[in-house]
């Protein structure tokens, strides 16, 4: 393992850098340090991180320790593990042939959407006509076609069911903590007090926030466990839900709509006995294939793993892979990019077991979910069709049609 | 049973029983229950041992029997017997 280049550059060079455990890394690294500002994976075994110019040469010396690091500890039990392909389906090239960061800055300048902030982007009339005309087709595959009970939860949750759900040991650097001012009056009027002076938001130190008890929620499912804690299901159950998510990817990784630090999710979860589990996921999953039919999309869904965290990465990920727990849809853009649209999971009696959610029999339930993160099969769709409504599958038309003469 | 130790000695201590099989040792690394293991004890849920041990109990094995084994057969292999019959120690 090397590392070298220019003073605004790391290049780690490894042979394992290849494939999965080079988009991992490639993730993790910019974890390393403020200074990351980007990184790149420009040919097969080679991570280049560009550092901000202002980063301190004592501060480059750690990102570079901190990477070489990362990598030797990803790369220690890693052990590749080919999965299966689920179903394949070929439709039309790429109608854009771009990948997530220019197909990002064409909707921008076409008006569909308006980037906030990092990971957080304002959508116009028509992606949102578009996500909606999708998400409605998701509720019919949710309740018409697999029975599912509409639900709603929170934009919260607690951290310590984040915890139980195993998600902090596994996905530390993805929470995202909410908190507030201390309740204190004197703390509150000094906060006030300068934000009512200054030109931008301060934070005075005297008022630093509480620490946190609750998070963003990474995921729907999580609080169907946190809603079923200590109960007894006496039989299968199958509920869908919408939600918006939060993962943290690092600043400088979150520069377009395939990497959003907030996202809607529309979710699909099953709980009870195993034999209910297994065919409510071959149901979805049967769903999902005659979903990506009538979008007429070019998709794949095969294994795949979750991004663990570095020291619990090789182990979780081999057995996720081993036990095909995990089935993702990922839907080609352009540029060699393909974007993981939607992901069936199988999550044997983990959730049961950490919520002490039980069968009639006394066992723990055995639960896996559905789920669809709607802005990216929306921006795989427009890679695929293009921004053109009239080259579009006629269903999603429709269904935009129908929702624009409701809303009149 | 009282042992005559080779000091002439006597100690009151139970028979030993024999060591247990290496499959089993190194399995009982990562098990809750300690060995000796039944043939068709079932190695997640009779010994309790949880998935994200699996693969350092697949290196583990490789070690000890100085063998390289195959992914697909390892992850079927869910007894004792299966995995004594995986790294040839037929019991």
């Amino acid at each position: 393992m090397s590392a070298a280049g220019g003073i605004h550059s790391i290049r780690v060079a490894r042979a394992e850098l290849d494939g999965e455990l080079g988009e991992v890394a490639g993730k993790l690294a910019y974890f390393a340090g403020a200074g990351v500002v980007g990184v790149r994976r420009p040919t097969p075994g080679l991570l280049e991180i560009d550092l901000d110019p202002g980063t301190s040469a004592e501060a480059r010396a750690a990102i570079e320790r901190d990477v070489l690091a990362l990598v030797a500890r990803l790369a220690a039990g890693y052990r590749p593990l080919p999965g299966r392909t689920l179903f394949e389906r070929r439709a039309a090239a790429p109608a854009l042939g771009i990948g997530a960061e220019a197909l990002t800055t064409r909707l921008v300048e076409a008006g569909w959407a308006r980037r906030q902030g990092p990971g957080a982007y304002a959508f116009g009339p028509r992606f949102v006509a578009l996500v909606e005309a999708i998400d409605a087709r998701l509720r019919r595959l949710a309740g018409a076609a697999l029975g599912a009970t509409e639900r709603a939860f929170p934009p919260l949750i607690e951290a310590d069911a984040l915890h139980r759900a195993g998600y902090l040991a596994s996905f530390p650097q993805s929470v995202t903590f909410v908190s507030h001012l201390p309740a204190r009056l004197d703390a509150i009027e000094r906060f006030r007090e300068a934000n009512a002076r200054a030109d931008r938001f301060v934070l005075p130190a005297e008022a630093a926030p509480e620490a946190p008890v609750e998070c963003l929620p990474p995921a729907v499912c999580y609080h169907r466990f946190r809603e079923l804690a200590g109960s007894t299901l006496d039989a299968g159950s199958m509920i869908t839900a919408r939600g918006a998510c939060f993962r943290y990817e690092a600043r400088g990784n979150m520069r377009d709509l395939g990497r959003l630090w907030c996202f809607q999710m529309r979710e699909v979860v099953y709980t009870g006995d195993e034999p209910f589990v297994r065919d409510a996921a071959a149901r979805a999953a049967r769903e999902l294939e005659a979903l990506v039919a009538e979008l007429d999309l070019t998709a794949s869904c095969e294994a795949a793993a979750d991004p663990f965290f570095v020291d619990v990465f090789a182990e979780k990920r081999w057995a996720q892979r081993a036990g095909e727990r995990k089935l993702e849809l990922r839907l080609p853009l352009g540029e060699g990019e393909t974007l993981a649209a939607a992901s069936i999971n199988a999550h044997e009696d983990f959730f049961g077991r950490a919520f002490a959610v039980r069968r009639a029999d006394g066992a723990p339930i055995t639960s896996g979910c559905t789920a669809f993160g709607l802005e990216r099969l929306a921006l795989a769709f427009l890679a695929q069709h293009g921004l053109d409504e009239r080259g579009w599958p006629g269903g999603v038309v429709a269904s935009m049609e129908q929702r624009a003469h409701a809303g009149r | 049973m009282i042992e005559v130790e080779h000091d002439g000695s006597a100690s009151g201590r139970e028979p030993q029983p024999a060591p247990a099989p290496r499959v089993d040792q190194v399995v009982a690394r990562f098990a809750r229950v300690a060995p000796p293991y039944a043939r068709e004890a079932h190695l997640y849920r009779d010994l309790g041992i949880e998935s994200v041990q699996v693969l350092n109990l697949l290196f583990a094995l490789e070690a000890e029997f100085a063998l390289s084994l195959d992914d697909q057969r390892f992850i079927r292999a869910t007894t004792i017997g299966d995995l004594s019959r995986l790294v040839g120690v037929e019991r």
